[in-house]
């Protein structure tokens, strides 16, 4: 069963001007593979390739260098509509003078299936998404959501081998986007196929990748599985881009102090200073004296101890924003900035002094020159 | 698609063979490099509609093929005989003016022949050729057409038309013609003028109402292109500076020919005083009258789009439709119109301007009056379209911005000065450009309305109103002047300057292509 | 829209007497004032046509000057449409003669209309299929070919008569319906005008997302189909723009069509309606007639697709 496996080896995207010229490389030698029936997202900041990237899986853009297989076959000369895939855009795509029944059922015209067929398997996806009572109508009569599910349909009627999905929830409102996330994921549940997601936005990453590749620049940072992303950022990129509100990360060295090792924050005066506890020691002893970015998670800030070893910090809060049953404290310890998830109904107020456990166990640290983790 | 499928086969064989026999029959004429550009455009056609590597082309090609064809041959052609002395007195090549002087005859008192005309259908004939003296002597031509239109150009430029011996016994075919049909004129004004060539290279022609008589050629062909005279020796040659055969006194022969001629049109239009003095200010006019109408238009038009945009006045989609009207109506027919209007008489302008005023302009005998009157017909027929074009920038200005500004203690035309024309006329900017390259190549108002009248004094074939295109248009085509290498100097000129209007127009629209 | 949100704030006035007027008083003066504006303008607008109408009915061959005919007569109309009439030719004895047009001017516009609308349509062919080359399409030097296709347009057509005499005449020789004076010929030479068109469309293709083309060839339609069966009925509105455009454009032309059609029987409408107006003998009443019978169906089109023009010529930015 690996009809559905897409394999990317040394993939290169570069752009050339009107007279041949390269000017832009978009994807710079990535290499992915993806297992049949994987939920895979590519997420990144815009630019970073990974549109390009779904863009040559689906055939819409010649590949410059290397090579795409799906199912074992390698598809670089194929027509898109021979390698198995369907595509979901991000404005949908629908066309605007046909029917919804003629958008779905077009491409099965187009590979000339029997009428039967075709009105058959329009029909049976259009109740699945419950668009039935609104296949004679034109696409501008219908709402973002709506589109949205036919545009599913269009996609779901080829019977793809594999899903591509180019930012579909953007053009929606927020409470349509989550709506539609989970009918996604159910439909990945349902079918069982490869589904290759590109998005930029982390929520719907982490809430629906199997697994998920963080881009930047045209180079994959880290492919990895939601938790693993979270805990375990391969790089600085990786652990500022996942997580929201962002994980703290503050520069500065490394000393030996009381006969432990301590981080502090480059500054002029009162610098924040943290002494090190725990197992992180063994892998700041390899930075003694050297620069490094040090990173801790809000939510490993906290008003109580947990099991762990922690290490207390005297802050005052800067600004509060309540949410309820947590809150997000930007506190200021020394001249450095902290975000804090601390949990509880709590009110906090301007210049409260608070101090906070920070947990020695979850904390990160990145070489400043190749800000790769160490570890 | 990409692949050649069964279907565009079919196709491209449909265009491509019908066209491979017109090139052949364009071979068969003579017209080699003709047929060999044909045969290259055919191969070109079959290349892009069958080769899947020249898939994009196959969108282009039409429009191309189009656009080669009858812009930038047209326009090759033009800045070609800007280089040549090509005129009413230098119009035909080399050639033809060889075979027309080889076509002068004089009586050698040979054969006479009875003839009769054979009809073969409306329009083409067969000239029938029997010797007085010897009657087994019998010639007989192709069908020619006798009717043939010969447009402004005399009889005497067709070539003669060839007579192959009657093998005896034979008749051409259909019926001879009973003299008094022959007599008519209609027949026989076309059939005097026409020349016969026999086998033996003398020429026939009609002599009185009854005969054909041979006449021998008056010059004769020397290998190195010069002609000599058999009645009294002269030797002429063709003299590729003036365009003229002349013999060794300088003396002119025959008609002129083309010749190549460098810069000299261009270098008339610099120096010469008859061509300079015109050139120059009707240059200055072409560029005024350019201007005016581009701002009086657009001024009418942003005025009027603004007060219709004032959501305060009712009926406006009314008012908008009529006030629309000039740019729906034909431009011909409006111009016409306003013809009658400001005719200087009884035009209806002048009418009520008398009757109101009693003034009456000289609309026609006047310059001033003249160019008032384009400026006024040109804004009338101009300014809808820059009222619609503001309407759709105007309807962009978000209404947030005036309110603000009515904030700040602004008032209406404040806003108009500060807000509304610095926000419209950045973007509008091309759209003003390139109606002031229509406007300075505006040939039709000014052909239909005015006919660059009244004429300029001492300007020759000038008018106080020509614009520059109207002003190339009379150098080529107006009968006394009709000089093609002059007009198409001009014409380069002028191209040169448009073209480099349109170029500066495309740098600021700033469109990425 | 900019007079609406001012009149709020008297002290930025500084006029004397304005300042003692209420904002609704001052509201109302130039309301008035606006419409006067707009009714005269109108009035200057609808006289010349209405004068034109009047001529056409008008007995005798007079310069259109009056609002309502003195003398009412249908002889213009009849003429015009090829009807036979009466006309006395001499008063005193009473002799008349029957008066009928050799080629009735009504088919100077059905010419007309015959050529303007093959062109045009010849136009949307080669301009659309272009426009989707140059938009859609990577080639080498693709801006740089449109740039020149522009400047090159600017080459007056009215100059370039030589050449097409001397490309009719040519094709005359070998193809006699392709010839000079043939409208066929006409047509060929009006199809040269594209460049401005191929603008036109494409900017529209451009605001059309590739993302419904590119969905189409994933759905398995060709290059071809996307562009005939998803680009195309998209874009219909610019094609209704560009097709009227070039209609109206061509239903105007005079020069070239001069040139090239000879025989009255070819002419089109704008050779046929000039040529009533002699510089000897000007005949008003048959030119009005014919005007008001070609230009009234031909405006009535215009007025009725307005909206569509109007955001056309805005997107387009190119005038004809």
């Amino acid at each position: 069963m690996s009809e559905g496996a897409v394999e990317i080896k040394d993939l290169v995207k570069t752009y050339v001007d009107d007279r041949g010229r390269p000017t832009f490389t978009a994807v710079k030698n990535i290499n992915l593979h993806i297992d049949n029936g994987e939920f895979m997202v590519l997420v990144g900041p815009s630019g970073c390739g990974k549109s390009t990237t779904l863009r040559m899986i689906a055939g819409l853009e010649k590949i410059t260098a290397g090579s795409i297989s799906i199912g074992g076959r390698v598809v670089n000369d194929m027509e898109p509509k021979d390698r198995g895939i369907a595509m979901v855009f991000q404005n949908y795509a629908l066309y605007p003078h046909m029917t919804i029944y003629n958008n779905m059922a077009f491409g099965l015209q187009l590979a000339k299936k029997k009428k039967d067929f075709i009105s058959d398997t329009v029909g049976r996806t259009a109740k699945a998404l419950g668009l039935n009572q609104m296949l004679e109508r034109k696409p501008q009569a219908l709402s973002g959501g709506q589109r949205q599910r036919v545009a599913l349909g269009r996609a779901i009627v080829r019977s793809p081998i594999v899903f591509l999905f180019d930012e579909p929830l953007s053009n929606l409102d927020a409470k349509m986007r989550v709506q539609m996330r989970s009918e996604i994921s159910r439909l990945h549940g349902q079918l069982g196929s490869t589904m290759i997601y590109v998005t930029h936005d982390q929520v719907e990453a982490m809430t629906m990748g199997d697994r998920i590749c963080v881009m930047r620049d045209g180079l994959i940072m880290q492919v990895a599985d939601p938790l693993t992303l979270y805990r375990q950022p391969a790089n600085l990129f990786v652990a500022g881009f996942i997580g929201s509100p962002p994980m703290n990360l503050l520069r500065g060295k490394i000393y030996r102090k009381d006969g432990g090792l301590a981080f502090t924050e480059n500054s002029e005066k009162n610098a924040l200073t943290v002494p090190l506890a725990g197992p992180i020691q063994d892998l700041a002893n390899r930075y003694v004296d050297k620069e490094v970015v040090f990173g801790v998670r809000p939510e490993h800030l906290s008003e109580e101890v947990k099991n762990g070893s922690h290490v207390t910090l005297k802050s005052t809060v800067d600004i509060a924003e309540p949410m309820g049953s947590e809150s997000l404290v930007y506190l200021k310890a020394g001249t450095g900035n902290l975000i804090a998830r601390i949990a509880g109904e709590h009110l906090f107020h301007m210049g409260q002094e608070v101090a906070v456990q920070l947990n020695m166990d979850k904390i990160h640290l990145f070489d400043v020159e190749t800000e790769e983790v160490v570890h | 698609m990409t692949k050649g499928s069964p279907l565009s086969l079919v196709i491209v064989a449909l265009v491509a063979l019908p066209a491979l026999y017109l090139d052949f029959v364009l071979y068969q004429a003579g017209t080699g490099w003709i047929a060999l550009i044909f045969l290259i455009i055919i191969a070109l056609f079959v290349f892009v509609y069958l080769s899947p590597s020249a898939y994009t082309f196959r969108y282009l090609f039409p429009g191309l093929f189009g656009f080669a064809l009858f812009v930038i041959f047209p326009l090759l052609y033009t800045v070609l005989i800007s280089f040549t002395k090509y005129s009413s007195q230098n119009l035909l090549p080399l050639e033809r003016v060889i075979s027309l002087l080889r076509q002068e005859t004089f009586s050698t008192g040979g054969s006479t022949f009875q003839y009769k005309l054979f009809k073969q259908s409306d329009t083409q004939y067969i000239l029938y050729l029997q010797d007085e003296k010897d009657p087994a002597r019998r010639f007989a031509s192709d069908p020619f057409d006798l009717t043939v239109s010969t447009g402004s150009h005399a009889i005497s430029l067709l070539d003669p038309q060839p007579l192959q011996p009657l093998p005896p016994g034979q008749q051409p075919p259909g019926q001879p013609l009973e003299m008094p049909q022959v007599t008519r004129a209609k027949l026989f004004i076309p059939m005097r003028g026409r020349q016969f060539v026999l086998p033996d290279d003398k020429l026939v022609s009609m002599e009185g109402l009854q005969k054909f008589s041979t006449r021998d050629r008056l010059w004769i062909l020397n290998p190195d292109r010069t002609l000599t005279n058999r009645k009294d020796g002269t030797i002429i040659r063709p003299d590729f500076r003036t365009g003229f055969f002349v013999n060794e006194k300088g003396q002119r022969y025959g008609v002129g020919f083309r010749v190549f001629s460098g810069f000299e049109n261009y270098m008339r239009i610099v120096t010469d005083p008859r061509i300079q003095g015109p050139f120059v200010r009707i240059f200055v006019w072409t560029v005024t009258f350019s201007a005016l109408s581009v701002l009086s238009s657009f001024g009418v038009g942003v005025l009027i789009a603004v007060i219709l945009e004032w959501k305060e006045v009712r009926f406006r989609g009314i008012y908008r439709t009529l006030l629309i009207l000039p740019y729906a109506v034909p431009a011909v027919l409006s111009i016409l119109i306003f013809k009658g209007l400001f005719n200087q008489e009884f035009g209806a302008v002048n009418e009520f301007l008398r009757a109101m005023f009693h003034f009456a302009p000289e609309w026609e005998t006047n310059p001033w009056g003249a160019r008032v009157m384009l400026l006024l017909v040109n804004v009338w027929l101009g300014y809808p379209y820059m009222m619609l074009i503001s309407t759709g920038m105007l309807q962009s200005i978000p209404v947030t911005i005036y309110e603000a500004s009515a904030i700040d203690g602004s008032n209406p035309l404040k806003d108009f000065y500060h807000i509304t024309l610095p926000l419209i006329i950045p973007p509008l900017l091309p759209i003003l450009i390139s109606s002031f390259a229509f406007n300075f190549n505006n040939f039709n108002l000014i052909y239909l309305l005015t006919a660059g009248g009244p004429k300029m004094v001492g300007g020759g074939i000038a008018g106080e109103t020509d614009l520059l295109v109207n002003y190339t248009f009379n150098i080529a085509f107006r009968d006394s002047g009709t000089n093609y290498g002059l007009a198409s100097a001009v014409a380069t000129l002028l191209f040169i300057i448009v073209g480099t209007l349109a170029w500066i127009n495309l740098r600021m629209s700033g469109r990425r292509i | 829209m900019t007079t609406v949100q001012t009149p709020r704030k008297e002290e930025s006035q500084t006029g004397t007497v304005r300042k003692r007027l209420t904002p609704t008083q001052k509201i109302a003066i130039r309301k008035v004032l606006a419409h006067a504006f707009l009714i005269g303008f109108i009035i200057l607008v609808l006289v010349p046509f209405i004068m034109v109408i009047s001529a056409s009915f008008r007995k005798g061959n007079f310069a259109p000057s009056e609002l309502i005919p003195d003398k009412i007569s249908l002889e213009h109309w009849k003429f015009v449409l090829g009807i036979p009439y009466q006309e006395v030719v001499n008063p005193a004895t009473g002799e008349t003669r029957i008066v009928k047009a050799a080629t009735p001017p009504l088919l100077w516009f059905w010419n007309s209309i015959k050529v303007s609308f093959i062109a045009s349509a010849g136009i949307i062919f080669l301009s659309g299929s272009a426009a989707y080359g140059f938009a859609r399409l990577y080639f080498k030097f693709r801006s740089a070919t449109l740039g020149t296709l522009l400047i090159l347009q600017m080459f007056p057509m009215v100059l370039a008569l030589v050449a097409f005499y001397v490309i009719l005449d040519f094709t005359g020789q070998y193809i006699p319906w392709l010839g000079l004076n043939t409208q066929p010929g006409l047509i060929m030479i009006y199809l040269g005008g594209i460049s401005s068109y191929i603008w036109m469309i494409k900017g529209y293709f451009e605001t059309i997302p590739p993302s419904m083309e590119e969905s189409a060839r994933i759905d398995g339609a060709t290059q071809f189909q996307t562009f005939i069966r998803i680009l195309l009925p998209i874009s219909a509105p610019i094609f209704a723009v560009v097709f009227i455009l070039a209609f109206i454009g061509y239903m105007s032309e005079y020069p070239v069509a001069s040139v090239v059609l000879q025989s009255s029987d070819n002419w089109t409408l704008a050779v046929g309606a000039n040529s009533f107006l002699y510089e000897q003998e000007k005949l008003w009443g048959r030119f009005s007639a014919l005007a008001v019978l070609s230009g009234v169906p031909i405006t009535v089109i215009f007025l009725l697709c307005q909206r569509f023009i109007v955001g056309g010529l805005v997107s387009g930015g190119v005038k004809e």
